[in-house]
């Protein structure tokens, strides 16, 4: 007999490798009135049902005894974005394993439930999660709908109950602060939940947070570190992340280094590896990277969270350290040839370019041209990324000097101020034999770009607004992906809307595709929140809310310092 | 835990298992849904205090790790008045709720298995009486477990198998919970400071 429930209507998945286990889980939740019940034994089964139906409530146990845990999968899946908002996401652990994941882990469950497990125990936590959402709902609805100003009024809403879902209110009003552009309305607000409760760990992240996010750089640094200095806060993520963001912003890259070394240590998962890897290789800690690599690359072998690139950036360190048989072992290995994506033509090509540089140090220049022209071939133009230095190397190595110069060039002007290409590039032409051209080429590229923007703000300043629109949009049009281009585009049109003191469709719509764009090449970062907010000012400004001005949004330092 | 005790613990432990063998080979029998009932309730007894003792004794480094989550006092209370090892009949009554703050910090796991063996042993002792209740007193979350039984000199009708776990599993919980220079701590005194023989009171104090 079906009894009808309040949880009757959720679709439930559970994700166990033990047959038993999985008849107990379902037993349990059949209990609680839940009927429609999907099993999955491994971690990529449950991918693969997750992605082809919604459920309601996943529960997962920890150890699947597989290449990926539970905790892999869910952070798998929560980063993959395969976790609708409405999804609630329950872990089993054993004891043994609840004190180290609940206390470092990249992302938390809605609930973490200890073995032994009662269906009661599951009802609990069902309970007090449905309660939650349904007083959360308001707040919700908005951040769907990327709705920030009426998510802040939902949370004053909740937070004048000053119920039990004061603190969740505070912290996403908080949050959402600081998603504005708001930082310092959002350090006062995170504070206010420090008074509250003195060492709450969300709200001292957040006021570090803050602090960078208002170019603070050094007072966030200080009290990211204060925090892993703490007993409770020593295996915290977020505070190594937002010291080390700091320290890049500072121009201490070392120092940055260290952080994420820090972090690998503490969850040493493929991605803080990968990470890690990547900071030490643009470091020239060539040990560390080789290293981290190998760790990542063992971990994930076989596994949902396995990457081929990671092949490519481990092939380029050991040609940097002139291991050029190991390069050519790995990437002719039929593990490498098996990885997800090894097959798209990207790779291909720097599969290419990491033989041509390998033949090249074996001392076959004839090989290792050919490889390298046909690698060339590939690639038209180039981005700021990992693959376009590897075959500007392959250039570089075998004379083909002009081409490879080229490419560099085209790197850094992909996106002129991301001072990690910056190192890249440096460090490839050092390596290569052609540090002279650091100076004549990477300044070059990058001053080339500083220039003309200037020249674009001139004309604006100048009055002519359409020939400095039309001189920054043909800039824009050449380096797609360049973010500064892009932050200056999104800021000259603000302008625009202002001097007209129009409401332009049309350009508005332009504003919010820089800005969802600005949002893929920099995820979460403090210039593009504050971008958003001169926008949401124009707007204000262009319906009588406000003020008119036209001050712009004050420059940051550090514009790769998003969290 | 000394091993006398621990010995007395084990020992407990495998009688009780043995009753529930009995109940369940009955059942096996004649299945009726009451024995069964006993029979649940005697697992989630046998369970509860197996998990009391690996979470005092099986930590690696003997440390006891409190995961402090965002909790509302009241509702904590309501679910421990539904918890699987309350005997039928056992007397419990709820108080503060309504007068408790709103939310608190502690770790909710900790603290059932901390309240639940208070209650148990409040439930040795009571006549007819066990008020479980929460309140704020000098920056502290209280939860207080009251029993109307023949106070602290009295004699435990079931000393054979008393072991001090569930007092020492309340005092190793008080004291994972820290804030600043404030600590967690627990107190046992009588329910009525001029009467030492009208009940017990037993309080945890969490910051």
């Amino acid at each position: 007999m079906r009894v009808d429930t309040p949880y009757s209507r959720i679709e439930a998945l559970v994700v166990d490798d033990m047959a038993t286990q999985q008849t107990t889980l379902r037993g349990q939740l059949g209990m609680l009135g839940i009927g429609k019940i999907d099993a999955a034994g491994s971690a990529e089964d449950a991918l693969r049902m997750v992605r082809s139906k919604h459920y309601g409530l996943i529960l997962c146990d920890y150890n699947l005894n597989h290449k990926t845990d539970g905790q892999q999968l869910f952070e798998f899946l929560r980063e993959a974005q395969l976790l609708p908002p409405d999804t609630l996401f329950f872990m089993i652990t054993a004891e043994s394993n609840y004190n180290s994941v609940a206390a470092a882990s990249e992302h938390m469950p809605d609930a973490y439930l200890l073995k032994p497990i009662t269906a009661g125990d599951i009802e609990d936590r069902l309970k007090n999660q449905l309660d939650k959402r349904h007083a959360l709902l308001d707040i919700n609805k908005a951040l769907s709908k990327n709705d920030l100003s009426g998510a802040l009024l939902a949370c004053d809403a909740l937070l004048a109950k000053k119920d039990r879902w004061f603190m969740y209110a505070l912290q996403i009003k908080s949050q959402t602060l600081l998603d504005l552009g708001n930082a310092e309305e959002a350090r006062q607000a995170f504070q206010s939940a420090l008074d509250l409760r003195a060492g709450l760990m969300w709200a001292q992240i957040g006021v570090a947070r803050a602090q960078k996010a208002a170019g603070k750089f050094e007072e966030a640094k200080r009290m990211a570190m204060a925090i892993t200095a703490t007993p409770e806060g020593e295996k915290n993520l977020a505070a190594f992340d937002v010291a080390g963001q700091a320290m890049e912003a500072l121009g201490d890259p070392a120092g940055a280094l260290q952080m994420m070394k820090k972090s690998a240590q503490v969850v040493p998962s493929a991605r803080r590896l990968r990470q890690l890897a990547e900071s030490a290789y643009r470091n020239g800690d060539l040990a560390t990277a080789k290293a981290s690599l190998l760790k990542a690359i063992k971990s994930s072998q076989g596994a949902i969270t396995a990457q081929a690139q990671d092949l490519h950036a481990l092939a380029q360190t050991h040609i940097d350290l002139g291991e050029a048989k190991e390069a050519l072992d790995l990437i002719s290995d039929s593990a490498t040839r098996a990885t997800r994506g090894a097959h798209e033509p990207e790779f291909e090509c720097v599969t290419l370019a990491i033989r041509a540089q390998a033949h090249a140090l074996l001392g076959d220049p004839e090989k290792a041209l050919r490889e390298a022209s046909l690698a060339l071939n590939h690639n038209p133009t180039g981005k700021a990324d990992f693959a376009t230095v590897s075959l500007a190397r392959a250039a570089l190595v075998t004379g083909q000097v002009e081409a490879g110069l080229k490419l560099i060039s085209q790197a850094v002007s992909a996106d002129h101020e991301n001072s990690r290409i910056q190192q890249l590039v440096c460090k490839a032409l050092t390596d290569t034999g052609h540090s002279e051209q650091i100076e004549l080429v990477v300044q070059a590229a990058s001053k080339g770009l500083k220039t003309r923007l200037h020249e674009a703000k001139l004309l604006l300043r100048g009055g002519k607004l359409d020939e400095a629109l039309q001189a920054i949009e043909a800039e824009l049009a050449e380096y797609p992906e360049n973010t500064t281009v892009l932050l200056e585009c999104a800021q000259m049109n603000c302008m625009a809307l202002r001097l007209n003191k129009r409401l332009d469709d049309g350009r508005l719509s332009q504003v919010r595709d820089y800005l969802a764009r600005l949002e893929k090449l920099l995820p979460a970062n403090d210039r593009v929140a504050q971008m958003r907010r001169y926008l949401r000012e124009t707007l204000a400004a262009l319906q009588g809310n406000a003020s008119f001005s036209m001050s712009a949004p004050a420059p940051l330092a550090g514009i790769r310092s998003g969290t | 835990m000394n091993r006398e005790l621990l010995a007395m613990l084990v020992h407990d432990l495998k009688n009780q298992l043995g009753v529930l063998e009995t109940e369940l080979s009955l059942l096996a029998e004649e299945p009726a849904p009451e024995p069964a009932h006993r029979a649940h309730q005697r697992c989630a007894q046998l369970r509860q205090r197996l998990v009391a003792y690996l979470t005092l004794y099986a930590a690696p480094d003997r440390h006891m790790n409190a995961h402090v989550s965002d909790e509302s006092p009241g509702e904590f209370l309501r679910r421990l008045e539904r918890m699987d090892s309350r005997p039928d009949g056992a007397p419990l009554r709820l108080g503060g709720t309504d007068s408790a703050p709103a939310f608190w910090y502690f770790d909710p796991r900790l603290v059932l298995l901390a309240l639940e063996a208070a209650l148990h042993n409040a439930w040795r002792f009571a006549r007819s009486d066990v008020l479980l209740s929460v309140r704020l007193s000098e920056g502290f979350l209280v939860f207080a477990v009251e029993d109307d039984g023949l106070g602290l000199d009295a004699k435990d009708p079931s000393a054979r198998s008393s072991t001090g776990l569930g007092m020492e599993l309340c005092a190793a919980v008080a004291r994972a919970h820290n804030l600043g220079a404030r600590h967690g701590h627990v107190l046992l005194q009588p329910r009525d400071p001029l009467q030492r023989s009208s009940g017990t009171r037993f309080e945890i104090w969490l910051p």
